[in-house]
């Protein structure tokens, strides 16, 4: 298999004479810019691992000096093969760096200087024997699912498709891709999670399969927020309603409900319908929070106008006044 | 399949799963990192733990914050994904 260079003095954006302390500066600035946990922008989990990559050879002068060895002339991209007598009987693997098992491993021109290849993904501990390989169990992996609010009320099956890098028997990598039917219990929330148990990582050496965890999202919806089992929704309100009281009909996820609106309530105002939210682990629902937003006609017949006009004449209320009578 | 959203995970469990100790987790509860789900003994959590506790250290591993810096940074990634 083709490998290709990686300018790792390039990748940090440090010269080749940098200090250890340059070194790991730069890195700390780049981890905290790319890291995937604060970046979610496209391509930032790329950089990260080619940053973490590059730290973990040239923060060791060991390892910075097998990879100085190579000499000053390669070009990052450019097609690499180790030189001929390279030895290949140091066992650097990841020690302490990023999780790579989150990552995909390192690239093939790491561990073509310094092997870990064959060797699952993320082995912990690069001195640790491989000779006699005890049963592991396979990595936990995380993935989401986005399902509309309608389908987290009401409980729903979806399906979702997997795609994971697994080692061959050939100990090349590969993609795979498999298809999971899971339900969505009804009450899930926003960043509910489900275990969904050996649908993680493959096990190594007649080791158990690793856990899937999956993170509910919730859609956007056009009426409902969801603030963790409440729903919120606005309600627009005449003045007058707002002002005497009403009883305005409020359009629920299923159905519709009377809602009282007390005489005096302002924009902004928030009523409680209890038991109108997502259902709880305990059974019990959460509650739907309306607020009311007081929106006045944009045009006025002549006897609206003439009606409010009477009322700005003999009104004594004083909205700027502090206390409203 | 099992039903899965009725699960709740033990200490020791969590503990299996993220590859952290119990007693550095009991210290993520003290500091308000993770919460057990309501009710008393033994302590149970929620599923999204494990990947809350996945995050947590990550951020501590690979961009070396203590736990004062995984906090802040949490409230914020939690803010920013509209979860507090």
């Amino acid at each position: 298999m083709a490998v290709q260079f990686q300018d790792y003095y390039q990748t940090l954006g440090v010269e080749r004479s940098a200090s250890q302390k340059e070194i790991q500066s730069a890195y700390r600035k780049l981890a905290r810019k790319y890291h995937p946990d604060v970046n979610k922008e496209p391509g930032a989990e790329e950089r990260f691992k080619q940053v973490a990559e590059a730290y973990e050879v040239l923060k060791d002068p060991e390892k910075r000096k097998r990879y100085d060895a190579l000499g000053a002339n390669w070009k990052a991209g450019q097609e690499f093969t180790p030189p001929p007598g390279w030895e290949m009987h140091f066992d650097f693997g990841p020690q302490g760096g990023a999780e790579f098992e989150d990552l995909g491993g390192f690239s093939s021109f790491f561990e073509s200087l310094f092997g870990g290849g064959g060797a699952p993904f993320g082995a912990r501990g690069g001195f640790e024997t491989r000779r006699q390989p005890r049963p592991r169990r396979g990595q936990v992996q995380e993935t989401e699912i986005t399902v509309s609010l309608e389908e987290a009320w009401r409980g729903a099956g979806k399906e979702i498709a997997l795609e994971s890098v697994e080692l061959g028997p050939d100990g090349q990598p590969r993609r795979t891709r498999k298809e999971l039917s899971v339900r969505i219990p009804e009450g899930a929330t926003d960043g509910t999670t489900l275990r969904l148990a050996g649908q993680g990582g493959p096990g190594a050496a007649g080791g158990a399969a690793g856990d899937l965890f999956l993170r509910i999202r919730i859609a956007p919806h056009p009426r409902f927020r969801i603030a963790g089992h409440d729903l919120e929704t606005t309600v627009d309100v005449a003045p007058w309603e707002a002002a005497l009281g009403a009883t305005v009909d409020v359009p629920l996820l299923e159905g519709r409900a009377s809602v009282k609106i007390p005489p005096g309530s302002h924009s902004g105002t928030r009523l409680r319908l209890r038991g109108q939210g997502l259902k709880r682990r305990d059974g019990a629902r959460g509650d739907l929070l309306v607020e009311l937003r007081i929106v006045v006609p944009r045009t006025l017949s002549a006897r609206e106008r003439e009606l409010f006009e009477a009322l700005q004449r003999e009104s004594e209320f004083k909205p700027r006044d502090g206390g409203s009578p | 399949m099992s039903r899965p959203g009725e699960e709740l995970l033990t200490l020791s469990e969590l503990a299996q799963l993220t590859a952290q100790t119990e007693r550095i987790l009991q210290r993520f509860v003290e500091d308000g990192l993770i919460e057990p789900a309501q009710g008393g003994e033994p302590v149970l959590f929620e599923c999204e733990v494990v990947l809350r506790v996945r995050r947590i250290a990550r951020l501590r591993r690979d961009l070396r914050l203590n736990l004062s810096g995984v906090g802040v940074v949490m409230e914020l990634l939690d803010r920013l994904e509209g979860r507090s």
